[in-house]
């Protein structure tokens, strides 16, 4: 099944690059206890959950400035440890490591930056939303991811495995998606069958202009600041 | 005859008598981490012989890559303690004293031994015990940036000049060639058998063959980490699994493997850098459009033995359709024909898959 990484708003496609989606057997009814576990989930955002560990805003900057949801999104350099307190402290941790091969010390005090920083800046956030996706690990028949390149972006379920020759089934993003200043989780229904490739319906950002097989849960983002955790 | 049997009665007794008061060795000629004293108590934990960093690690490196901290020498003395083969000798105190036991670690037996006489380690000829476990999905999960712009564009008029805009390099975010980069050399290479119980026709010459692109040019390929370097830069310390957590990423396998690092693959002629019509690469947009697979494996040996293969027939179909037509034209029309367009005819030789639907 293949899943277009879009998110119509209006006339305007949103892509959605990199973005995992899961796949549930059974049509939404089946699935109704997952979609009323995902209304009512606790969800972490970025900027709240870093702001949530006191970051700095040169921290924030530098996640924003890529839109990376955490520090293992490219590389660190020296730029950037000039800039950003967290890492100059991890750096610092780093050379203090190494000092008794100070020819050594500069090169991993850089390249292995992260695994001196604080546990909530190394992979908190990553950790964060495992402990979402765990409460329906279970269920979860197969992910895919959307590419990072196409027009639109694309992820596909493979050899689904299926008690019959067609089927319904219900993928969902499970995990927020940002977009503006709202969050969006998608669930929808398709039939997949042995005989034909199924496309999954247009996801979109407007519920009322939603397909039928879908429906979106809508939040509004908390403004989460460095030094000014509140929401709106 | 009484007095010869007598004698050797005597002999026998003798023989077995003295044997028991030999030592019988305790070790392997090559040493096993699968024995039960070697994976129970206190050597369940790895780090009872292997200390992290060894002090070699600032030497160069047999793989050539650059140095980094990491185990590179035979236990020799188990951490925080002085003396001499303190890992071993608790046990193996009688063993010393053989030449073959001295082997498992040295180029030679004998009492004066230096850091010369010892073997390479790993020692690559003894086989590997260990399967890796790498889950794909998390990594790339958390490698993932969330690329959606956040500010909705809106159209104001304002009083604007030219400005060119700053020189800004160009951010390379993290992906699949964080661990797999384009091979600098052409790796051994062999095609894979489909697991199949059909016994299909010999393979007929092939075009595809030593001098022909793949076989010439590295770039075809992909490199995947073969030490611990990579895997270190997050997981060294605190991020679990860490490098003093050996079982976090290395399980103890059925049986020792010998095998050597080849590339198989269903479709050798598959140039990763293959240039298009338009002269612009073909295949580098992105990984994730082909590999469809690894997006969703949190088992690295699963997608390895999975006979599916781990790029699907879709995946290449979407572009060229044309091309893979006309093979299963000439499939359907020519007898004895072998698939040659993606495959060689070692594979090629094969019955269709099912796998190979035509949309």
């Amino acid at each position: 099944m293949t899943i277009l990484g879009r998110a119509k708003s209006g006339t305007t496609n949103i892509p959605l690059k990199k973005k995992r989606f899961y796949l549930f057997r059974g049509d939404r009814e089946a699935n109704k206890s997952l979609i009323d576990r995902l209304k009512a989930a606790n969800v972490t955002l970025r900027d709240c959950f870093y702001c949530g560990l006191k970051a700095s805003p040169e921290f924030m900057a530098w996640l924003k400035q890529g839109e990376c949801e955490s520090v293992h999104c490219r590389e660190i350099t020296q730029e950037d440890i000039a800039k950003v307190p967290e890492f100059q402290t991890a750096y610092q941790k780093g050379l203090k490591a190494f000092k008794d091969k100070p020819k050594f010390a500069p090169i991993f005090a850089q390249k292995w930056l992260v695994t001196n920083l604080e546990p909530g800046f190394r992979s908190g956030f990553y950790e964060a939303r495992k402990t979402l996706i765990k409460n329906f690990q279970k269920d979860i028949v197969q992910t895919a991811m959307t590419d990072n390149s196409g027009n639109p972006p694309r992820g596909y379920f493979i050899n689904i495995p299926m008690s019959a020759a067609a089927e319904k089934f219900v993928f969902t993003n499970l995990v927020p998606i940002e977009i503006g200043e709202k969050s969006y989780v998608w669930i929808c229904e398709a039939q997949v069958s042995k005989e034909k490739i199924a496309t999954a319906p247009v996801l979109d950002i407007d519920s009322s202009k939603l397909n039928k097989k879908c429906e979106v849960i809508v939040r509004d983002l908390p403004v989460c600041k460095a030094g000014a955790c509140e929401l709106k | 005859m009484k007095y010869w049997s007598r004698l050797v009665l005597i002999s026998l007794a003798a023989v077995v008598f003295t044997g028991s008061f030999l030592n019988v060795s305790k070790a392997q000629k090559i040493f096993s981490h699968t024995t039960p004293k070697h994976r129970e108590g206190k050597y369940s934990d790895c780090n009872v012989c292997h200390s992290l960093p060894t002090g070699n690690w600032v030497l160069q490196r047999a793989d050539k890559d650059d140095p980094f901290p990491d185990v590179r020498d035979n236990p020799y003395n188990a951490p925080g303690t002085k003396g001499r083969h303190t890992t071993c000798i608790g046990c193996h105190a009688s063993d010393f004293f053989k030449a073959s036991f001295c082997l498992g670690c040295h180029t030679k037996p004998g009492p004066n031994l230096s850091a010369k006489d010892i073997l390479a380690f790993p020692n690559r000829s003894h086989g590997s015990q260990f399967t890796t476990i790498f889950p794909h999905d998390a990594h790339m999960d958390i490698i993932a940036s969330n690329e959606i712009k956040r500010d909705v564009a809106v159209g104001h008029f304002v009083l604007a000049s030219y400005q060119a805009e700053p020189d800004e390099k160009k951010v390379e975010f993290y992906n699949c060639s964080v661990c797999h980069k384009t091979a600098k050399t052409i790796p051994p290479i062999a095609a894979r058998s489909p697991v199949t119980d059909q016994t299909p026709p010999p393979a007929q010459k092939d075009t595809f063959e030593k001098g022909s692109e793949c076989f010439k040019i590295a770039e075809c390929f992909k490199d995947v980490p073969r030490n611990h370097a990579t895997c270190f830069a997050c997981h060294y310390q605190r991020t679990k699994p860490i490098s003093t957590d050996c079982a976090g990423c290395h399980k103890l396998a059925d049986k020792r493997s010998f095998e050597q690092f080849v590339v198989k693959r269903y479709s050798l002629k598959f140039n990763h850098e293959a240039v298009g019509k338009d002269g612009k690469p073909a295949h580098t947009i992105d990984c994730m459009k082909c590999h469809l697979r690894v997006a969703g494996s949190s088992d690295l040996q699963a997608l390895k033995n999975k006979p599916e293969p781990e790029v699907p027939y879709s995946a290449c179909s979407t572009c060229h359709n044309a091309n893979l037509k006309d093979d299963n034209e000439k499939l359907k029309n020519i007898k004895g024909y072998q698939c040659g367009y993606c495959h060689t005819t070692a594979i090629g030789r094969y019955p269709k898959p099912d796998s190979h639907i035509e949309q």
